[in-house]
Parts: C-alpha cells; sequence; structure tokens
C-alpha cells in the first residue's frame, strides 16, 4: 500500500481540480452550484474520515457505558419502563468495549520507513549478489515474495477500470 | 489563438497573401504535450487551399512530465523525412519565446489516417487491416533502425536529450550511464520509498544482454503512436522522446504496452514467423525473446524516472494539477509487470 498519496490528498486533489481545472470553463450557473456543492461534500469528506473511525469506537464505548450508567441511576425504581432500562444495560450496554485506533500517522511513517529499508537491503543485496555470495540470490527471493504480494495487493485494491483514458 | 496561429503562419510562408485559421480545437489524450487541431486557410493570388495541421505546445514547466524541446523535435521529423521513407508529419516549425503560444509550441502538418489504433483489434472495426498494418509498422522501425543515426542526431542532440550524463561513445558506456542515470533518477521520483523500482534498475544493472550497435530509437514506440488507413500506417507520431539507444528498446516498451494498451501489435504479423521474426529478417539484428523481454523492463525504467519524478513534484504540492494522481493508476500496474518481469514469486493466477 502507498502511504503517499494517501485517501485524503486524493480527495484533496479533486477538490483543487474542480476549482481549477473544471470550474473556469462551467458557464451554467447551475452547474457551477453543482461544482460548489461537489466540493463542500468532498470537504466533508475529507474531514469524516480524519475522525470517523475513532470517534465511532469512542461513541460505541459511550454509549454502551451510558445505557449501564443509566440502569444504575434509576436504582431500584420498579415498573415496565424501568425493568426495559435495567434489561437494555445488561444487552446492548453489556457490549464489549473495542481498543482505541492506534496512531495511524504513526503507523504510516513506520511502515515508511520499513519500505525505505527494504529498499536500502536491496541494494546492500546487489553488492552481495556482484560479490558472488549465493546465499543473497536465496534472500532476494525472500524479498521479492513479500513484494510480489504487495503489488497483487495494490493492484487489487487500488487500481479502477482498464485501460488508460485518451489513449488509442 | 487564432490570430498567433496566423501570424506564425505568416512568418513560414511569406509567399503567402492571406492566411486565416479555423476549427482550432484540443485533442484530447496524452500526457506529455498539449495537442490542438485546426485548419490554415492559405490564399496565394487566387489560389486558396486548406492546410490541416496540429499545434503541438509544452505544458506548464511545473506540470511537465517529461520535458523535452520542440525546436530538437522539428530538428528530428524533418531529418527523418530527408533521410527515410518513414511517413511522418512535415513540421512548420517552432516557436521557444513563451509570450507567442503561452509555452513553447511547433506546428506539424495533421497526417491522414485513423489514431484509433483500437478499432484495429479485438474485433474492431478495422481489425482486417491490422496484419498489412502492423506487418508495415515493423518495417517502418526496422527502417528507423537501420538509418544512418548520425544523419538524423542533428547537432548529436539526441545524444543525451534529457541532459543526465548518458554517453553513446559505445553500447556499453551507454548502458552504464543510463543506469546511473536510472539510480540517480530514483531518487528524483521517490515520493514514497519504491523497492519494486530499485530491484528493477539494479537487476537490470546487473543482467545486460549482448552489445547491440546503438541507433536512433523512436523512444515512445506503442500502439497508439502511428496512424493509419486502407491496410498502411500512414504516420508515425509523437517524436518527443527519440534519442540514441539501442534499437531492441522499441521493441521492449512495445511489447509492454501492447499488454498495457490491451492491444496486439506484436502478436498480428505473420511474416517471418511474427513481428520479431520479420524484424530480425529485416535487420538482421537476430534479436531474441528474452532480449526484448530485458528491454521492455529497461524501456520501462526509462519512462519511470521523468514520471515518478512528476508524481514527486504533485505531491510535495509544486503544483494542484489532477493528473498525477492519475497516472498512479498505471505505475501501480507497471509495479506488478515490473514484478513479473523480475519473476517474483506471485499468488497462483496473477
Amino acid at each position: 500500500m502507498f502511504t503517499t498519496p494517501s485517501p485524503d490528498d486524493m480527495i484533496e486533489g479533486v477538490i483543487a481540480a474542480l476549482q481549477n481545472e473544471i470550474l473556469p470553463f462551467v458557464t451554467n450557473p447551475k452547474a457551477q452550484a453543482a461544482v460548489l456543492i461537489s466540493q463542500a461534500i468532498l470537504q466533508m469528506a475529507r474531514q469524516s474520515m480524519a475522525a470517523h473511525d475513532a470517534q465511532v469506537l469512542d461513541e460505541h464505548n459511550s454509549m454502551a457505558a451510558l445505557l449501564r450508567d443509566v440502569a444504575a441511576a434509576i436504582g431500584e425504581t420498579t415498573g415496565p419502563a424501568a425493568d426495559a432500562i435495567r434489561q437494555r444495560a445488561t444487552t446492548l450496554g453489556a457490549a464489549p468495549d473495542y481498543a482505541p485506533l492506534p496512531d495511524l500517522a504513526a503507523a504510516a511513517a513506520g511502515h515508511r520507513a520499513l519500505s525505505q529499508g527494504i529498499v536500502d537491503t536491496l541494494i546492500d543485496l546487489d553488492l552481495l549478489q556482484r560479490s558472488g555470495i549465493p546465499a543473497a540470490d536465496q534472500a532476494l527471493m525472500l524479498v521479492r515474495t513479500h513484494l510480489g504480494g504487495r503489488a497483487v495487493r495494490d493492484v487489487q485494491t487500488l487500481v479502477v477500470g482498464a485501460g488508460m483514458l485518451g489513449r488509442g | 489563438m487564432n490570430e498567433q496561429l496566423a501570424e506564425f503562419l505568416k512568418r513560414q510562408w511569406p509567399d503567402a497573401d492571406n492566411i486565416t485559421v479555423e476549427n482550432f480545437e484540443p485533442i484530447p489524450g496524452g500526457y506529455s504535450r498539449e495537442t490542438f487541431r485546426f485548419d490554415a486557410r492559405v490564399r496565394r493570388g487566387n489560389n486558396e487551399e486548406i492546410v490541416p495541421l496540429i499545434l503541438r505546445r509544452d505544458p506548464p514547466a511545473a506540470v511537465s512530465i517529461l520535458p523535452t524541446s520542440r525546436q530538437t523535435e522539428h530538428e528530428l521529423i524533418e531529418a527523418v523525412r530527408a533521410h527515410t521513407s518513414i511517413p511522418v508529419s512535415k513540421s512548420y516549425g517552432y516557436e521557444l519565446d513563451r509570450s507567442h503560444f503561452g509555452e513553447a509550441a511547433m506546428i506539424i502538418e495533421r497526417m491522414p489516417g485513423s489514431g484509433l489504433t483500437s478499432a484495429l483489434f479485438n474485433g474492431g472495426a478495422d481489425a482486417a487491416q491490422a496484419e498489412s498494418v502492423c506487418t508495415h509498422l515493423c518495417e517502418l522501425i526496422a527502417e528507423l533502425h537501420l538509418a544512418d543515426a548520425e544523419k538524423l542526431n542533428v547537432g548529436g542532440k539526441l545524444s543525451d536529450p534529457r541532459n543526465v550524463g548518458v554517453d553513446i561513445s559505445s553500447w556499453d558506456r551507454y548502458m552504464e550511464t543510463t543506469f546511473e542515470y536510472y539510480l540517480q533518477g530514483y531518487h528524483w521520483g521517490d515520493f514514497e520509498p519504491l523497492p519494486v523500482l530499485m530491484d528493477a534498475y539494479l537487476t537490470l544493472r546487473r543482467a545486460r544482454p549482448r552489445p547491440l550497435r546503438l541507433s536512433l530509437v523512436h523512444g515512445d514506440f506503442n500502439p497508439v503512436n502511428f496512424l493509419y488507413g486502407d491496410g498502411r500506417v500512414t504516420a508515425l507520431i509523437d517524436w518527443e522522446n527519440a534519442r540514441i539507444g539501442d534499437p531492441r528498446e522499441d521493441l521492449g516498451w512495445m511489447q509492454a504496452m501492447d499488454v498495457l494498451s490491451n492491444t496486439n501489435i506484436m502478436g498480428s504479423v505473420t511474416k517471418e514467423g511474427g513481428f520479431l521474426g520479420y524484424y530480425n529478417k529485416l535487420t538482421g539484428f537476430n534479436v531474441t525473446q528474452e532480449e526484448v523481454n530485458y528491454f521492455c523492463l529497461f524501456g520501462t525504467a526509462n519512462i519511470a524516472v521523468p514520471i515518478t519524478n512528476a508524481l514527486k513534484r504533485r505531491f510535495q504540492k509544486e503544483h494542484m494539477e489532477l493528473t498525477p494522481f492519475y497516472i498512479i493508476q498505471p505505475s501501480i500496474v507497471n509495479v506488478l509487470n515490473f514484478a513479473k518481469m523480475l519473476g517474483y514469486p506471485l499468488p497462483a493466477g496473477v
């Protein structure tokens, strides 16, 4: 997986292109408004992506705790409504907490550092191969096995459709 | 733009009494130069003719993927016209002063023929022409590779057109200095660590094929860079990446792009056992399939350097054009192609 460009970089790129490459050539007022709305929605997607997963997990855990707290707050109150609250605390409120997300920016930086380590390893293996060290061939195959799997997954994950626009 | 074009043409054709420009419109597609089609209505005395033309203009420097010279391209295609029978658009001149067309530009003849080469394959409308067109294409690239490179290399500008230290004094020096360029170029384009690309460059350097005499190579010989009609190639186009190099580079790049474009140029020739057999018959170069595979990777590396450099400039926000994000797509596919060509162990079915 590429860490650069990130999904956020790509959406930001589309917002800029709408402004610089599309909007100046749109003359219909309704279409102009549609471009501006599209930019706003894309910006909303950027902001959502930055917070979405962490907030979903946090709110999941908070709501489960809330249901338990509400049941505790009504104490020994009797009646169907109070029974329903206590029941809810033992079902929905009993959902186990999700672990908080790790720092994804740090993980991406670590990913990048490790990928650079593989590049440096390839350079060192090249020196060994050119020195006639047979073990370097085997070591290179280990690296290639790892990289091959990544290359396949990148195509499956990132490539849209077939062929290139504007070519023949 | 019409007035600037007419003014330029009046300088080229001082005998014309009047020149007006009509039907100016952009030609979509292409990722390096901006191209526009237009007609010049030229009156000389009582005679009036319509000249079909194309404006090829540089993109702004910040967004340029492959910086090349319109002057060099002009001189090359005029040399190709003068010294070979390869059909090439006549170039009517170039303008390097950006104040005229916005960026450096050249004006060339708009050649007859279809550029919709995908219609030749996969049951397309022109599939019946595929064999004869591709056979002719093979003849043309063989002719280019056999041509006197000194006559085509006007002023020596194609010895190292990217000015990156390539030395064409011998095949060995050419290869060695090209690898130095690739390895240095890796760092110009490492917007992200790109281990498969580094592996490709190092492997190419370790496993060189036999030497072959250097030739003028087209440099972007691919399934969309020609026009055709009536079973013949009517023009070889887009010469901006031409240079002195190993002729097998053109064969390797065509093989790579044939796959990427879902075309079948190299499989459509039946003479002498196929494209490579016919090419060898015409040139006497005895190129093997293994050598084509090697130069498939070599040629892809050659274009990877400027492309990754362009991507890095965008991702570092030197400009905000959208296209580099799209170019990521074929780049990802090419990484997998590199992996296949290098013999990576891949999951079954890939």
